[in-house]
C-alpha cells in the first residue's frame, strides 16, 4: 500500500454548449436521500429566466475560487465529515449562439481581438456561480435585468445594479446587475442572504469592503443571540440583521409598514436613490418571517388626484411591482404591491409574489418593515424629506394654479458632486450655475426633492442629508427648465421661508 | 476675505425687516398647505405598524416551509 500525498493543481476546462431547454439536467442529483423537492425551485426559475432573455450558449468554467463560497467553505464546510472542495465552476451566458470552435477561435485569433471582445460582450447576460453542495448549488449569480419596458407598457427600473467586472478567457466583460444566490441553510438563511444582496451596492459606492454571507452572518449573531446557533443558520430577527449592516460598515434604516401610500413612495425614492432595502415579510397563513431584497421596480401612470383638498399627486401612487431577489426563488422575481386588509381590519401592504409563468408560486404576504442599509452621512430618511416635499407640492399647487392636480414630486439622495456636475443640463444661467458650483456648501449626499409637471421639471429643493430632525435642512432651490419665469419672484419667497437660498 | 464670512442665507433668516403683502400671502399659503397635509404626515409618521412582533420574529422562511 502506498499513502497518498498528491497536491497537484488541479486542470481548467472549458465547455461550449447550447443553451438546454431544461437548464435542471446539467445539474446531477444529489446521491442519498434528498429531504427536500429535487430540483431546487431556484434552478427552475433560473431556467425559466434565462430563456426569457433569449439566452442561446453556456460557457462553463470547470474550476473557479469564489470569494463568497470560500469563505463559506473557510466558516462552515471546511470542519464537515463530508469533504466539500473549496472550488465552484461558473457558468456564463450568452444570447448569441456559438460553438466549441468559435469559441477557441474567439480566444485565438489575435487580429479579431477587438471584434471577438465586442460579440461577446453585447450577447453576455452574466454568471451563475455553481457550488459543490448537492442541494443547494446556485452561489454568487449576476445576471443582467429585464428590458426597460414590460409587454403591457409598464415602466421597469432597476436602481441599485451597477456595473461587475468578469474575466473570462482573457477577455474583461461586463455584466450589469445585483448579485443573487441561494441560502445554503449552512451560513446563511434568507434573511443573511437578502442583507448580502442589499449591502453590495452601497458598500461599494462607499468604497467598503462587501462582507461574504459567512461574514454577514457571523456579525449578526456576534452580539444578540436569541436562540438557536449561527452555524448552521437558523434566520436572524430584525435585531441581528440591523447588526449586519452595522459590520459592513453602514448603517441599518429600519422603516415600519404603516400605509401602503408611504410604503409605494419610499419604495420608489430609496430604489431610485441606488439604494436596495430588505423587505421583511409574513405569509398571511402566519409562520415565520421571510426577507427579500427588493431590485427594482414596475411603474405604471401616477394616479389622478381625488382629494379635492389636495393640489398634488402622490408618485409613489406609480409602484404597481417591485422586483425582488427572492432566495426561495430567484433573481428579479416580480411582487405585485397593493393594499390588503388583515383580520383586524387594518390595512397593510400586501405582496403577492408571482411565478412569472405559472401560479404555483403565488403567496401573498404583507410587509412587515424595510431595511435600508444607509451610508453613514445619509441621515435625513425620505421620510422627512416626503413631508417637505408634500408640503411644498400643496403650496405651489395654490400658489401658481397652473400646477394644481399636476404637480408631483420625487425624493432622492444623490452625491452633492454629482448634482453639480448635473448643474450644466439644468438650465441655469450663468450666474446660477457659478453659484450653485462654487458659492453654497453641500453634505456629501444631498436629499433631493424633485417638484415637476408632466411636461418636465419644476425646481429642486437640495437638503442638507447630515442634519437632525430638529433643525430645517432645506439648503438651495434649484429652478429648472419648466418652471414660468413670470413665478420665479414668488418661489423666492418661498425658498427664503424655507431658509434655503435659490439658483435660477 | 471678508465676502468669505458673509453669512449666505441672510435674507432667509431675516425676519425684522417689514414684510410685503407679496411675502405675507406666500407664508399664508405654506401654513395653509402646512395644515391641509398634516392629517397625511400624522398617519405616515405615527401610524400604527403592521405587526407589533415584527422586531422578535426569525426570519429565516425557505421554500420548503411555504410547501408545507
Amino acid at each position: 500500500m502506498t499513502l497518498s500525498a498528491s497536491a497537484q493543481y488541479p486542470p481548467q476546462n472549458f465547455y461550449v454548449e447550447p443553451f438546454p431547454e431544461n437548464l435542471v439536467r446539467i445539474f446531477p442529483l444529489p446521491p442519498g436521500f434528498v429531504e427536500y423537492t429535487w430540483p431546487p425551485i431556484q434552478l427552475v426559475y433560473l431556467g425559466f429566466y434565462l430563456t426569457k432573455l433569449g439566452c442561446k450558449t453556456i460557457v462553463t468554467e470547470s474550476h473557479y475560487i469564489d470569494r463568497d463560497y470560500i469563505h463559506e467553505h473557510s466558516a462552515f464546510y471546511s470542519r464537515s465529515l463530508r469533504g466539500y472542495p473549496n472550488y465552484c465552476q461558473r457558468i456564463h451566458f450568452f444570447n448569441a449562439p456559438f460553438g466549441e470552435q468559435e469559441w477557441r477561435a474567439f480566444v485565438t485569433d489575435v487580429d479579431h481581438r477587438v471584434q471577438s471582445a465586442k460579440s461577446l460582450q453585447d450577447s453576455y447576460l452574466g454568471f451563475i456561480v455553481v457550488r459543490p453542495l448537492p442541494g443547494s448549488p446556485i452561489g454568487r449569480s449576476v445576471l443582467v435585468t429585464y428590458g426597460n419596458k414590460t409587454d403591457s407598457g409598464l415602466t421597469r427600473s432597476f436602481g441599485p445594479v451597477r456595473d461587475y467586472p468578469v474575466h473570462l478567457g482573457g477577455f474583461d466583460l461586463t455584466v450589469r446587475g445585483l448579485p443573487f444566490q441561494q441560502q445554503d441553510q449552512g451560513v446563511s438563511a434568507c434573511a443573511t442572504i437578502a442583507l448580502w444582496s442589499a449591502i453590495h451596492n452601497t458598500a461599494a459606492k462607499e468604497n467598503l469592503y462587501v462582507p461574504t454571507p459567512a461574514q454577514i452572518t457571523q456579525a449578526a449573531s456576534r452580539y444578540v443571540l436569541s436562540s438557536g446557533r449561527s452555524f448552521p443558520s437558523e434566520g436572524l430577527n430584525l435585531s441581528q440583521m440591523c447588526e449586519g449592516v452595522r459590520g459592513a460598515g453602514l448603517e441599518p434604516l429600519v422603516i415600519h409598514s404603516v400605509s401602503v401610500e408611504s410604503d409605494r413612495f419610499q419604495l420608489l425614492s430609496y430604489l431610485n436613490s441606488g439604494l436596495a432595502p430588505v423587505l421583511g415579510i409574513r405569509s398571511i397563513d402566519g409562520g415565520d418571517g421571510h426577507a427579500v431584497c427588493a431590485v427594482g421596480l414596475k411603474l405604471g401612470n401616477i394616479a389622478p388626484q381625488t382629494d379635492p383638498d389636495f393640489h398634488y399627486l402622490d408618485a409613489g401612487s406609480a409602484v404597481r411591482a417591485v422586483y425582488i431577489h427572492d432566495d426561495r426563488l430567484g433573481p428579479y422575481a416580480s411582487a405585485e404591491i397593493g393594499p390588503w386588509t388583515l383580520g383586524n381590519g387594518h390595512i397593510a401592504t400586501g405582496l403577492l409574489i408571482r411565478w412569472p409563468d405559472k401560479d404555483i408560486m403565488n403567496e401573498q404576504s404583507v410587509l412587515l418593515w424595510m431595511l435600508v442599509p444607509m451610508p453613514a452621512k445619509a441621515r435625513v430618511p425620505i421620510s422627512r424629506m416626503r413631508i417637505l416635499g408634500l408640503n411644498l407640492a400643496q403650496a405651489a399647487g395654490e400658489l401658481f394654479p397652473e400646477f394644481s392636480k399636476r404637480i408631483t414630486f420625487d425624493c432622492s439622495y444623490r452625491f452633492a458632486s454629482q448634482y453639480r456636475r448635473s448643474a450644466t443640463q439644468l438650465g441655469l444661467s450663468a450666474a446660477g450655475l457659478y453659484g450653485l458650483n462654487c458659492e453654497i456648501v453641500l453634505s456629501r449626499y444631498v436629499g433631493v426633492i424633485e417638484l415637476s409637471i408632466p411636461e418636465g421639471p419644476l425646481f429642486d429643493v437640495l437638503l442638507d442629508a447630515t442634519e437632525t430632525r430638529a433643525n430645517p435642512s432645506a439648503v438651495a432651490f434649484v429652478v429648472r427648465t419648466e418652471f414660468p419665469k413670470k413665478y420665479v419672484a414668488q418661489l423666492g419667497l418661498v425658498a427664503k421661508n424655507t431658509g434655503a437660498r435659490m439658483f435660477i | 476675505m471678508s465676502n468669505e464670512t458673509k453669512p449666505q442665507t441672510v435674507e432667509a433668516t431675516d425676519t425684522s425687516s417689514a414684510v410685503s403683502s407679496e411675502e405675507q400671502h406666500v407664508r399664508r399659503v405654506l401654513e395653509s398647505a402646512r395644515q391641509t397635509v398634516k392629517p397625511v404626515v400624522k398617519r405616515e409618521m405615527e401610524g400604527e405598524a403592521v405587526s407589533e412582533d415584527a422586531v422578535n420574529l426569525r426570519f429565516k422562511k425557505t421554500l420548503n416551509d411555504s410547501e408545507c
